[in-house]
């Protein structure tokens, strides 16, 4: 049955909305995969919206761009959004499924200026917890978010959308040069974090009790939890060191106390044995 | 009874005699078999339907080029299931059970032509769950696709996709 030996291509002459027919049929994970089939299924999952404005406009634009987003029809819009805001800067927004966002704050044609922008600290606080619930974005029903590359300009963007999200249960915060301090204040369901590759990252505050996994990739931080935790899977890889010199294998403590219960955890370097060294 | 049915089909002028030779469409496939169906039937397919009407019925001899008359039969027995209101699972089960691969494709591109939407929601679904949970060679092959990328732009794709949607939902893939 399996001869296929057609040199014919039986897609290739398809209107777009007939492939995206067939997709809409697929299901949700495996619909995605189709853009490696060929640079013409790339370019339809590529298809990309772009709009200007203020830094203003972001979390709006994002919002109605969520909303316009169809799982059961995913080709029908596009699942990418480019925002150009203030003349200079772009983020990239990919929509993986209604759920789950990516957002890339450092997507700009004018790579000089982000490379400045990143050279200046900044803080973030995300804070969501019932006294305080925010939640003027009621399309934000984000279960998993990805922020990457995240600057000092955009940080209050970043937290303020963070700060909306009442469904989120998965934070993931990559390359974030300039990132200094970082505080996560949540009383809902987060139940997973990731922190990779935050090299300025010298503070992080946890204040999540629901919290099952934590994966950090960096260099080690004071990490500050408030909460005992009973997660189920730790990953912490230290190979980078320590983020500053006065790191005493007593400030450790913390950093155990976050996966003294983990029931699966891997270590990448164990840094306080080295720092033990006069 | 009668009366029912050229209600139904009130779009065909030729409608309002009975059932006859005369009434009946005559569909030529691509390799020239003529394939002589009810009305209704054609009514099922938007394209012929809607050339008929053109015509003001005048035309009951439709060609259509496209598909070979080993497909046809598939495509008018799956209309008239449809029209008797008898599509059911077990109907539909069956009907693609006789199907290669080929010849589901070929189905796919015959009620895209046609304009079936009911057929082709079908297939669309049977294609889907062909291609679900397989590798990428695995639909390439099945579709007949080339790989166009090169080694550089599949490889930069791949850790796009990876970094963005998988590898972090482990319970999401487990099931694979």
């Amino acid at each position: 049955m399996e001869k296929d030996n057609i040199t014919n291509d039986f897609v290739s002459n398809l209107p777009k909305e007939i492939l995206g027919h067939i997709v809409s049929f697929l299901p949700n994970e495996s619909s995605m995969e189709t853009i490696l089939i060929s640079t013409k299924w790339r370019d339809l999952w590529n298809e990309t919206i772009v709009r200007y404005g203020t830094k203003q406009d972001i979390t709006n634009v994002l919002a109605k761009f969520l909303t316009s987003f169809d799982d059961f029809d995913p080709l029908k819009h596009p699942r990418k959004l480019q925002f150009h805001y203030d003349q200079d800067y772009a983020l990239l927004a990919t929509i993986a499924n209604s759920t789950k966002l990516l957002l890339d704050f450092n997507f700009s044609p004018l790579k000089k200026e982000c490379n400045e922008n990143t050279q200046k600290h900044y803080e973030l606080q995300f804070k969501l917890n019932e006294e305080k619930k925010i939640s003027y974005n009621k399309c934000f029903s984000l279960k998993t978010l990805y922020l990457k590359s995240i600057s000092y300009l955009t940080s209050e963007v970043a937290s303020s959308i963070v700060s909306s999200l009442d469904h989120l249960e998965s934070l993931v915060i990559v390359s974030c040069n300039g990132l200094k301090s970082l505080s996560i204040d949540f009383n809902f369901e987060l139940h997973k974090l990731t922190i990779l590759d935050c090299l300025e990252l010298k503070w992080l505050h946890l204040k999540t009790s629901k919290l099952k996994s934590f994966q950090y990739r960096g260099s080690l931080p004071w990490i500050l939890p408030e909460f005992h935790f009973n997660l189920s899977d730790a990953i912490l890889d230290f190979r980078l060191g320590l983020s500053c010199g006065g790191i005493k294998s007593k400030d450790f403590d913390a950093t155990l106390l976050t996966i003294k219960n983990s029931q699966a955890l891997t270590l990448c370097r164990w840094t306080f044995e080295i720092n033990e060294m006069p | 009874m009668a009366e029912e049915v050229s209600s139904q089909m009130n779009s065909l002028s030729i409608s309002e005699t009975n059932p006859s030779s005369s009434a009946t469409i005559s569909l030529v496939s691509g390799d020239d078999i003529v394939f002589k169906v009810e009305p209704t039937i054609a009514k099922e397919m938007e394209t012929v339907q809607s050339f008929i009407d053109e015509t003001d019925g005048k035309i009951t001899t439709i060609p259509l080029p496209n598909i070979s008359s080993h497909d046809l039969p598939y495509v008018i027995e799956y209309c008239e299931k449809s029209i008797a209101g008898k599509i059911t699972k077990e109907f539909e089960a069956e009907f693609v059970k006789k199907l290669n691969n080929e010849e589901v494709k070929e189905l796919f591109l015959a009620a895209n032509y046609l304009n079936i939407k009911k057929l082709l929601d079908f297939l669309s679904q049977v294609i889907a769950d062909r291609i679900a949970n397989k590798s990428v060679e695995y639909v390439r092959r099945y579709f007949g696709i080339e790989n166009d990328f090169t080694p550089e732009e599949e490889a930069k794709l791949r850790e796009e996709l990876a970094w963005t949607f998988t590898g972090v939902d482990p319970d999401d893939e487990d099931e694979n």
